[in-house]
């Protein structure tokens, strides 16, 4: 068992603090440390993008991100899109109406990877859409309705988040 | 090893587990057995190998550990000893003469043979103003669910049933074929299969995984080795599985294989099937010498 290491995230607006092996992948982190399972691992490799979260604003892929990569970082997953209230984010509400989910594994990938899309661009060009989503793979879709959802989101979604 | 529980491998579970037959192997409805000549073989399975490795990705041992960096630590001291064989990846190889045989017992390599017949196919063409001949190949491939296989099996500490969990299309076929595999009655067994993410048809199948895992979780927890099931986790192509609550059992296998044959890899299997599956053999009937066979490219 190699050394512990001590790490502090801020993980959706709450700080945690752990103790980690240096080896323990983000993406496991955040679905057994934190408890946190909406964000999926689809592949290990980097390839589907289901495991994309939001490190200090930007998408990467947690399944190649170590733990202790992310001390000191604001991690923002897909259970802190939605209202502390519970309204769901502009996104998943979009997701919804417009069937841009089935089976929904790769969805959470898809919406962090929305978000910090329509943060950076709130009216995204058909190219920066598209290849701002280009990283995410669905095998159920057929990626029509989620670019239909990320456009209606973009119509609706309120100034902030 | 700390955080490492226990070990198995088919030696452990060969008199203990029924072999694994695909049911639906065994089923061809007279009907259609008339009107095709269908014939299927019957291919019993050991949920681990003791002899020969027979397919790319095909488990060999499975370790019983705390999460899934325990389990890959003990993964690492295990040596196998692997004697090549000869690799068999074209099905129309397959069928030569001269083909090694994937199973010593049997005569050939067919699996699977059906002839279908409607109307009078020599008449048509006889009356036909052009016949085009062509034999069409088409690559190996899979359906890839973005969510991997995975099973967690957990003995109950008070009414000693099984509960499985699997990301499967078919828990009640998982559950009958359990009862018979693990020798126990079906009430016992309580499978469910949560939001799966993901199946489009290869989910539908059994895997070797789907039994070893539950029969571990008995074992261990009847030797007093875990109070919790064991989880296992199933990669797709990449062999990586994902962790789980305090137990994980993972097994060995070779990594990152390609799907086209290594040679140096024990005896191959061919090559239409999914990963872990007891692959089916088409063998169509040529009809006028138009036939479709399947290459051994990598999809």
């Amino acid at each position: 068992m190699s050394e512990q290491v001590p790490i502090r995230l801020v993980v959706n607006g709450a700080e945690l603090t752990a103790e980690v092996e240096p080896r323990l992948l983000l993406s496991d982190f955040i679905r057994h440390q934190a408890r946190l399972t909406g964000t999926h691992v689809g592949c290990e490799h980097g390839v589907c993008g289901a495991c994309t979260v939001l490190v200090d604003g930007e998408p990467q892929r947690s399944c190649l991100v170590f733990a202790v990569q992310a001390d000191g970082a604001e991690i923002e997953t897909v259970e802190g899109l939605a209202a502390p209230d519970a309204e769901l984010h502009a996104l998943q509400q979009a997701f919804h109406e417009e069937h841009g989910m089935q089976c929904g594994f790769c969805t959470s990938g898809f919406l962090m990877t929305s978000a910090a899309l329509l943060r950076e661009h709130p009216h995204p060009t058909d190219e920066q859409l598209l290849d701002a989503i280009s990283g995410n793979l669905c095998r159920c879709t057929g990626y029509q309705n989620i670019i239909r959802a990320v456009r209606s989101a973009e119509r609706k979604r309120p100034p902030k988040r | 090893m700390p955080g490492v529980h226990a070990i198995f491998t088919g030696a452990d579970l060969h008199d203990r587990v029924e072999p694994m037959i695909f049911q639906i192997a065994k089923i061809v409805p007279p009907p259609v057995r008339a009107s095709t000549g269908a014939w299927s073989r019957v291919q019993p399975m050991p949920a681990l190998p003791t002899e020969r490795a027979t397919y790319v990705g095909q488990p060999l041992a499975v370790v019983v550990a705390d999460d899934r960096y325990r389990a890959e630590d003990a993964l690492e001291l295990i040596e196998l000893e692997l004697e090549p064989l000869p690799a068999l990846v074209d099905p129309l190889r397959a069928l030569d003469a001269d083909a090694p045989l994937l199973e010593p017992e049997w005569e050939t390599n067919l699996a699977l043979h059906y002839h279908f017949v409607r109307g009078d196919a020599e008449a048509v063409f006889e009356q036909a103003a052009v016949v085009v001949e062509e034999e069409f190949r088409s690559h190996r491939h899979i359906a890839s669910p973005i969510e991997t296989r995975g099973v967690v099996a957990q003995p109950d500490p008070y009414d000693g049933r099984l509960l499985v969990w699997s990301s499967t299309q078919t828990p009640h076929q998982l559950r009958d074929f359990l009862a018979g595999a693990l020798r126990r009655s079906p009430e016992t067994l309580h499978v469910r299969a949560p939001d799966v993410g993901g199946g489009f048809g290869p989910k539908g199948a059994i895997y070797p995984e789907e039994l070893v895992i539950p029969f571990v979780a008995e074992r261990a927890r009847q030797a007093g080795q875990v109070d919790r099931g064991p989880l296992g986790a199933l990669p797709r192509d990449d062999p990586r599985p994902r962790a789980g609550p305090p137990h994980h059992a993972r097994r060995r296998r070779r990594r990152q294989v390609p799907r086209a044959a290594r040679p140096h890899h024990a005896q191959l299997r061919r090559v239409q099937h999914a990963r872990a599956r007891r692959p089916l053999q088409l063998a169509d009937a040529p009809r006028r010498d138009v036939r479709r066979s399947r290459s051994s490219t990598s999809s």
